[in-house]
């Protein structure tokens, strides 16, 4: 049996007043993927996934999840989702293991909420009242709210936004572990980190539009890389052939030269250098990151914005 | 330790939406009775009214030896049944919609229906609850005499449960109102006090303007407040009372119905999950 992806968005556009949030997004996440939605505030992630969610309406495009419009979604649907909202929930008197076991009875076939509970290590504080719970631990109870329906699709919408590190690294784990079991996750972050370690492929959503896509390798490797060299006599900037020349950028004595080929650029760089009876001091090749790419990106945007 | 099994078995029905109402209602209660400060105020409403009347009015009304306690008792049911549906019902709904609770339970299958027998039904206990402890204050200091004929505590059960499911309803309908959760309290208070001067149920009703007993009569209250009369008050007080010198229990049965019904549409048609999205 052929499947369609568990997500389909096709030109999907919300407005908020005259502020476009969406300016036609098109997105494919695939089953058992984990694809991640990198941007920063205000670029309309949110808005993106709680729309995919059934949580909020679009003013054009068409979306598909699971094979459903989200907005004509059944009850039957919501059971094969889970979702962790951007904000906490708030039901406040009510302790960990009573919230998530009255989550679990609104399901046709839950977790089991012990092993949940013992998972996300909240068995502990399963007697605690929510509204006792620090920032971290209620956000794995939004994780275990999320997970307890036992979703085919999960949304997690900023799941470490603002949490220590060591609770972070352990939702990456939870999340490893649950993409490991087939689930599709549909991840929103600004973290480029937490992108580049949990996604299999990843869009970058700017100002309502994305501007890049693919794996994360992929958008690394179709990026600029650069290299640069200290200018040494008898080693002159004006003798640099024209075609490195136009690539090529100079701060202080430093030479900056960006290319898509550094091996290639750097052969070519120590040729001419030895023609020219000098050599290279200081080479440097910068692999870039993630984040490196993904600040370009952004800054590219502003610049279009600008003009 | 046991370990997370996400194997997804064959299809399963989904749950049913009744037996999860009384799940919701189930945990309404065990939050509400949590909430200390919460239950105190609730229950203590109908409380202090019997205390102030009591006490100010002390003694038993000219011509006839019916106690204030039990005089006002009534009056007193029928608000505390019409603010547990239009005030505590209403404010409690509108701060969920407000703080995230309903944008929750919207993501997950928990049918409408069900979060609405839940409502109704924390209602229903809510306004046992402050009925329970105004008789039992009443019958221990203020003289407040339960009636002893069947007839009169049948009549007791369909005015205060057909009471209970109009002022639910209507509490669903109107919690959508506020436009933040904290103006929510004010919002509802305003015309649950305005009701309860208009219609007859602390002052006699001969003392309000005929005009003003023409819109009470509209409203659901005084027809509450007539019925519960006629199961606390003697039966010579029908006459002497009674605006029309009856207590007209079919008309309050009609009455009350009819703002079940109304209250029933608008609450269906308006009721939300969110601003937006899953209706």
């Amino acid at each position: 049996m052929t499947q369609a992806n568990a997500i389909v968005a096709r030109g999907v556009t919300r407005h908020y007043g005259d502020v476009k949030a969406l300016i036609g997004v098109d997105l494919d996440v695939r089953h058992g993927e984990v694809f991640a939605i990198l941007g920063p505030n205000g670029a309309g992630k949110t808005t993106f996934v709680e729309i995919m969610e059934g949580l909020r309406r679009r003013d054009g495009g068409s979306a598909s999840v699971l094979g459903s419009d989200p907005s004509e979604a059944s009850r039957a649907w919501r059971s094969r989702i889970g979702a962790v909202l951007q904000v906490s929930t708030q039901n406040d008197e009510l302790t960990v293991a009573e919230m998530v076991r009255a989550f679990a009875s609104y399901y046709p076939a839950p977790l089991d909420v012990d092993a949940l509970l013992d998972e996300l290590e909240l068995t502990d504080l399963s007697n605690r009242r929510i509204h006792e719970l620090s920032g971290g631990q209620r956000r794995r109870l939004d994780l275990a709210l999320g997970l307890v329906g036992n979703p085919e699709l999960l949304f997690l919408d900023e799941p470490t936004t603002g949490l220590d590190p060591e609770i972070r690294i352990r939702i990456w784990k939870l999340v490893e572990k649950l993409a490991a079991e087939g689930m599709t996750i549909l991840l929103t972050t600004h973290y480029m980190e937490e992108a580049e370690r949990l996604a299999d492929r990843l869009a970058v959503l700017v100002a309502g539009e994305i501007v890049a896509e693919g794996t994360p390798g992929d958008l690394i490797g179709s990026q600029q890389s650069h290299v640069s060299f200290r200018l040494v006599a008898p080693l002159d900037a004006a003798q640099l052939p024209q075609n490195i020349a136009d690539l090529a950028s100079r701060d202080g004595d430093r030479i900056h030269v960006s290319t898509t080929d550094p091996t290639a650029m750097v052969t070519r760089l120590v040729a001419w250098a030895s023609e020219h009876g000098g050599e290279l001091a200081g080479l440097e090749i910068e692999k870039r990151g993630l984040e490196q790419v993904y600040l370009d990106l952004l800054s590219d945007t502003r610049v279009e914005e600008m003009t | 330790m046991n370990s997370l099994q996400l194997s997804r078995a064959s299809e399963k029905a989904l749950p049913n939406p009744i037996r999860l109402g009384l799940t919701q209602a189930a945990l309404e209660m065990k939050a509400f009775v949590r909430a200390k400060d919460s239950v105190l105020f609730t229950l203590g409403l109908p409380l202090m009214f019997l205390l102030v009347f009591g006490l100010v009015f002390a003694g038993e009304l000219e011509g006839s030896d019916v106690s204030v306690g039990q005089w006002f008792t009534p009056g007193i049911i029928a608000a505390s049944v019409l603010s547990a549906g239009i005030v505590n019902l209403a404010t409690s709904m509108a701060i969920e919609r407000h703080d995230g609770t309903l944008r929750r339970l919207a993501l997950t299958p928990l049918p409408a229906s069900s979060y609405i027998i839940g409502k109704i039904v924390m209602t229903f206990v809510t306004a046992v609850g402050m009925t329970v402890v105004l008789l039992a204050v009443g019958v221990a200091l203020f003289d407040v005499a339960l009636p002893t004929e069947v007839d009169r505590w049948l009549t007791f059960a369909w005015v205060f449960g057909l009471g209970v499911v109009a002022a639910a309803v209507m509490g669903i309908a109107m919690a959508p109102i506020p436009r933040t959760a904290k103006s929510a309290s004010a919002v509802f208070n305003l015309p649950f006090l305005g009701l309860m001067f208009i219609s007859g149920v602390f002052i006699e009703s001969g003392s309000i303007p005929s005009w003003l007993r023409t819109v009470a009569g509209v409203f659901p209250l005084r027809w509450l407040a007539s019925g519960m009369r006629a199961v606390f008050l003697p039966a010579e007080f029908e006459t002497a009372v009674e605006p029309g010198g009856s207590y007209d229990l079919e008309i309050g049965a009609a009455v009350l119905a009819g703002w079940a019904v109304l209250g029933f549409i608008v609450a269906v048609a308006t009721f939300r999950w969110g601003r937006e999205g899953r209706r």
